[in-house]
């Protein structure tokens, strides 16, 4: 008796949460799955809606629009995750070495991770703005001879832009994994390393780099799922423009099924993303594992 | 050497700062043809005038309602933050010490959760929340995001830690699950709820993609939709926007500088556990 | 202050609902800067009118009221009257959306309407009307008149002397040279969604192509023919010599700053304008884009009555009193819009004879072609959208134009035809 209550009692906890996962993670995860098979809509049709077995895929991967935003997410995380990681790390060490007013500094490098997102973009906005905002006086100011130079509107200058000005708004959150990185690894065996006469180039390459491998790992990853889900930026911004320059995968899945109202077409964009990122997520897990 | 750290340093206060102390120098400036005529020189970065009226314009604008829009993303963040508290730690308290052998399985299950992105599940929760009827309402924006895998795994490494005597001296005194996770096991999680509890407000305060699709009018509409929506149409008037972006700010800030040793720990060890 | 709003008035709504068995209903219209005078006084001219019937409305500005209406036909929560973009009609009627309106509207109202204003409102298949617009647009050029008489160049003045094409493009050239001016024309690329289907048609329908072909309703072989490659090559070869002003410039370049001289848009643009430019303000007819042709678009946001309305009768007559000839004519002087009602015309300060807008009005009459009623024409919209844009930054034309056209013709496909559009 006693044991049947304690699973009922047992059962009482865990059902709320349970329930919930179920019909709002679980089920449309599976839901996207058979979606992606259909040719439903997002608004009922007058026409049934139909079984299409993988037209949907063949559609997606014969789709230039479709290999562009592809292309787009994967160059974007090409660009962003390197730059922002050694902008992380760089800090993470300036600000972990003995510095005057360090917790002063430590507090401003916060200050992005504060800003939210949409407001980061409005900023930056104001910063592309063509042909006098800052970013036109700033190039000038270093030599460019042109007239100004259309940050948001080139297809060439889009998509640097967007990684810059993601850089700038998330490194505080990779840069205080690093602190947090740092400061795990042994005083000692820095001291250890100032007897034998290490300099701090030797001591970064030896001791420092060795003992922030996982966090490396973690902190790379993380930042390459992050950069794969690239949507506020260029919806605000860009609308994915200019010639779909910033289209990115996560706003492609969005206009198809979204605004076009095609949700089996877009479910089966959405599980061609799931399996880019989990793959990537489980890569993580496998490589923090073994060590 | 330590010269140049404090040169560096210096560089990167500026590089943080330089875009946020714009966004107040704007914001203070009421005159809209001088931000035009200043913007990108100097004199956009360091105010010289300080006017409060921008704010008191979009503070009393009778159609972009900004205290509606600060309500209704402080009734998501706190639907979701409150709600979830308890349900996630309930559910990882049974999976930390319960008794049944499919903990481990739903273990396996809840780590599986956190792996799918959650853009991949917006459209067909899409269809759900539309066949629930909850487009446009504050249901749509809370309940499918209480339940998370992933406050469930960092409330499930807590609980595990907690020493295995303490437990059973309640379970041996009769207490029920329920009372040992009420009275015993919550009251000594407040380091992880506080951990949760600020992943939870800045995820929210920040959310965008999804509001964008479930709320259309303004009567539900949050914060960071009302943003970009702001930013959209009311481009010559840049000041308005500037004091709308440092009035979203300020509740992170404030939340930073309450709470500034939980929210650093949180950041960090939301991460390095995940 | 709009909670507040909702918090009080919303309870009392409902008790005096329930005492007074008066009949509320709400409408949702658009949200823009330049309607917003418009509807604050329909509110309560209606209530006033309407008191005695026990009949009262509420009208709800909506911003993004397209995607507003996708979550309503979604989650089955609408109002009893919305306003609706004219070329989207057909797609919502045959999604079973909407009601027909012809039975709730009074016949003198139906004669007095343009004729445009009816096509655009009337669905293929059923020959009823389903919306109905308090005015009809134009699109045409808006010209800095210091810059132009600095330049030099021919200012016409009524729709037969029109620029030629050729006329157009030196006028330009020389306006580009002029001190002052960044750009000579400012296309409003900045706006975003229908403008570009609206906007820039007419110059493939002044040259014989369309966005498909109005009888086999199909795109390949229209969209994608000779004479729209040509008519769309020639206007990225303008934007290639920077000669238009660029998306991310932002609205206010003609207006504001005035660093471009000429602009290509619409009514809806009148008030600003005037306000902004004063006496330099010129109205250019729409240039001839090909030989002898021009083409203007028209249409725009109309009334209708959602299927799932519960309130059809009291929806009907509100719908009739705002499409009256007063409500129409101040329609017309608060936006700058075309009434859609002759009988508006002679009303209306801007449009009656001699006024200042008589221009806007000779086109809607003479130049006007509405946009393809048919229920695939989001996709048509959307995909000649994103074609002209990528062209403007570039693109290859034909391969844009072929694709675009693709596009269309797959997604009415994929939607069997859009029955009975396939017979």
């Amino acid at each position: 008796m006693r044991q049947i209550n304690e699973y009922l009692g047992e059962l009482v906890l865990i059902l709320p949460a349970s329930v919930l996962l179920a019909v709002f993670t679980v089920l449309p995860f599976f839901m996207a799955g058979y979606l992606s098979l259909t040719d439903i809509r997002l608004i009922p049709r007058p026409i049934p809606t139909e079984f299409v077995g993988l037209q949907n895929y063949r559609e997606v991967l014969s789709s230039p629009e479709f290999w562009q935003a592809f292309r787009n997410t994967f160059v974007f995380a090409l660009l962003v995750v390197p730059f922002q990681c050694a902008i992380s790390l760089g800090m993470a060490l300036l600000l972990n070495s003995s510095l005057p007013l360090r917790s002063f500094f430590r507090s401003v490098a916060m200050l992005p991770l504060l800003t939210p997102i949409t407001v980061t973009v409005v900023i930056w906005a104001v910063l592309y703005r063509i042909p006098d905002g800052f970013m036109n006086h700033l190039i000038k100011a270093l030599g460019y001879s042109g007239n100004y130079i259309d940050w948001l509107g080139s297809p060439f200058w889009a998509l640097p832009a967007i990684v810059l000005l993601s850089a700038w708004a998330t490194f505080p959150f990779q840069m205080l994994i690093y602190l947090a990185g740092l400061q795990e690894i042994p005083q000692e065996r820095y001291e250890a390393a100032r007897i034998d006469g290490a300099n701090g180039g030797q001591q970064f390459r030896y001791i420092t780099f060795p003992g922030l491998l996982n966090t490396n790992i973690f902190v790379l990853i993380i930042t390459t799922i992050q950069a794969f889900k690239l949507f506020t930026q260029v919806n605000i911004l860009t609308h994915g423009g200019p010639n779909g320059a910033t289209q990115t995968l996560v706003r492609y899945m969005v206009e198809e099924g979204y605004t076009a109202q095609r949700i089996g077409y877009a479910s089966a964009v959405g599980v061609l993303f799931v399996i880019l990122v989990g793959g990537l997520a489980v890569a993580q897990r496998l490589l923090l594992k073994n060590e | 050497m330590k010269l140049l750290r404090l040169l560096l340093a210096l560089v990167l206060t500026v590089i943080v700062l330089g875009p946020v102390s714009m966004m107040f120098t704007l914001s203070l400036n009421p005159d809209e043809q001088d931000i035009l005529v200043s913007m990108g020189s100097l004199r956009s970065f360091i105010p010289e005038v300080f006017s409060l009226q921008n704010y008191r314009e979009i503070l009393s604008d009778p159609f972009e309602s900004i205290t509606r829009y600060f309500l209704n993303t402080l009734i998501v963040v706190v639907g979701i933050v409150g709600t979830g508290i308890l349900v996630n730690s309930a559910a990882a308290f049974v999976l930390a010490w319960g008794q049944g052998d499919y903990r481990k399985w739903y273990l396996a299950v809840i780590i599986a959760i956190f792996v799918i992105p959650f853009e991949s599940l917006t459209l067909p929760l899409l269809l759900i929340v539309g066949r629930l009827g909850w487009i446009d309402s504050y249901q749509a924006q809370i309940v499918p995001f209480i339940a998370s895998s992933f406050s469930i795994f960092l409330f499930y490494q807590f609980f595990s830690k907690l020493p295995k005597e303490l437990i059973e001296a309640a379970r041996i005194d009769g207490a029920s699950p329920f009372q040992i996770y009420f009275r015993i096991a919550l009251p000594l999680s407040t380091p992880i709820i506080a951990t949760v509890a600020i992943l939870g407000f800045l995820d929210t305060w920040n959310s965008y993609l999804w509001p964008l699709m479930v709320t259309r009018g303004t009567e539900f509409r949050p914060l960071g939709v009302a943003m970009a929506a702001y930013f959209g149409t009311k481009q010559a008037y840049w000041g308005n926007i500037m004091a709308f972006a440092v009035l979203m700010s300020l509740p992170v800030a404030l939340v930073f500088l309450a709470f500034q040793r939980w929210f650093v720990a949180s950041v960090v060890g939301s991460s390095v556990k995940g | 202050m709009r909670l507040i709003n909702s918090v009080v008035v919303f309870p009392l709504v409902l008790v005096l609902g329930a005492v007074a068995h008066a009949q509320q209903i709400t409408a949702w219209v658009i949200d823009g800067d330049s309607e917003r005078p418009f509807f604050t006084q329909l509110e309560p001219a209606f209530n006033a009118a309407f008191k005695s019937k026990g009949m009262s409305v509420k009208v709800v500005p909506v911003p993004n009221i397209n995607d507003a209406l996708q979550s309503g036909f979604l989650s089955g929560k609408l109002p009893d009257v919305i306003m609706l973009d004219g070329p989207n009609m057909a797609n919502y009627v045959w999604s079973g959306q909407l009601t027909p309106i012809d039975s709730y509207l009074d016949k003198t109202l139906l004669d007095d309407l343009l004729p445009a204003i009816k096509d655009q409102g009337t669905y293929g298949p059923d020959g009823k009307m389903y919306s109905v617009s308090p005015y009809d647009s134009t699109v045409l050029l808006w010209g800095d008149k210091k810059y132009l008489k600095e330049a030099g160049v021919r200012i016409p003045t009524s729709l037969e002397d029109a620029w030629s094409i050729s006329e157009f493009e030196d006028a330009l050239a020389k306006l580009s040279k002029v001190k002052g001016v960044t750009w000579p024309l400012d296309m409003k690329l900045n706006y975003g969604g229908e403008w570009f289907s609206y906007g820039f048609s007419p110059f493939l329908q002044a040259c014989g192509a369309d966005l498909i072909n109005r009888k086999t309703w199909k795109a390949s072989g229209t969209l994608d023919s000779p004479a729209a490659v040509s008519a769309l090559t020639r206007l990225q070869s303008w934007y290639k010599k920077g000669w238009i002003v660029p998306a991310s410039a932002g609205d206010n370049r003609f207006y504001g700053d005035k660093t471009a001289a000429l602009v290509w848009v619409g009514n809806w643009m009148w008030r600003t304008h005037k306000e902004g430019l004063k006496d330099d303000l010129v109205l250019i007819p729409a240039p001839k884009f090909c030989g002898n042709k021009q083409v203007s678009p028209n249409g725009g946001w109309s009334w209708a009555i959602p299927k799932a309305s519960k309130n059809k009768e009291a929806a009907g007559a509100f719908i009739n009193f705002a499409m009256s000839t007063e409500q129409v004519a101040k329609y017309a002087d608060t936006t700058g819009y075309v009434p859609s009602r002759r009988s508006a015309l002679s009303l209306s300060k801007l449009y009656g004879k001699g006024g200042e807008g008589e221009l806007m009005a000779e086109q809607s009459a003479k130049i006007a072609l509405v946009r393809p009623v048919h229920p695939a024409y989001p996709v048509i919209s959307k995909s000649f959208g994103d074609a002209l844009q990528n062209i403007l930054n570039g693109a290859d034309v034909k391969t844009e134009l072929q694709q675009a056209a693709q596009k269309i013709d797959q997604d009415i496909q994929n939607n069997k035809g859009y029955p009975p559009f396939n017979k």
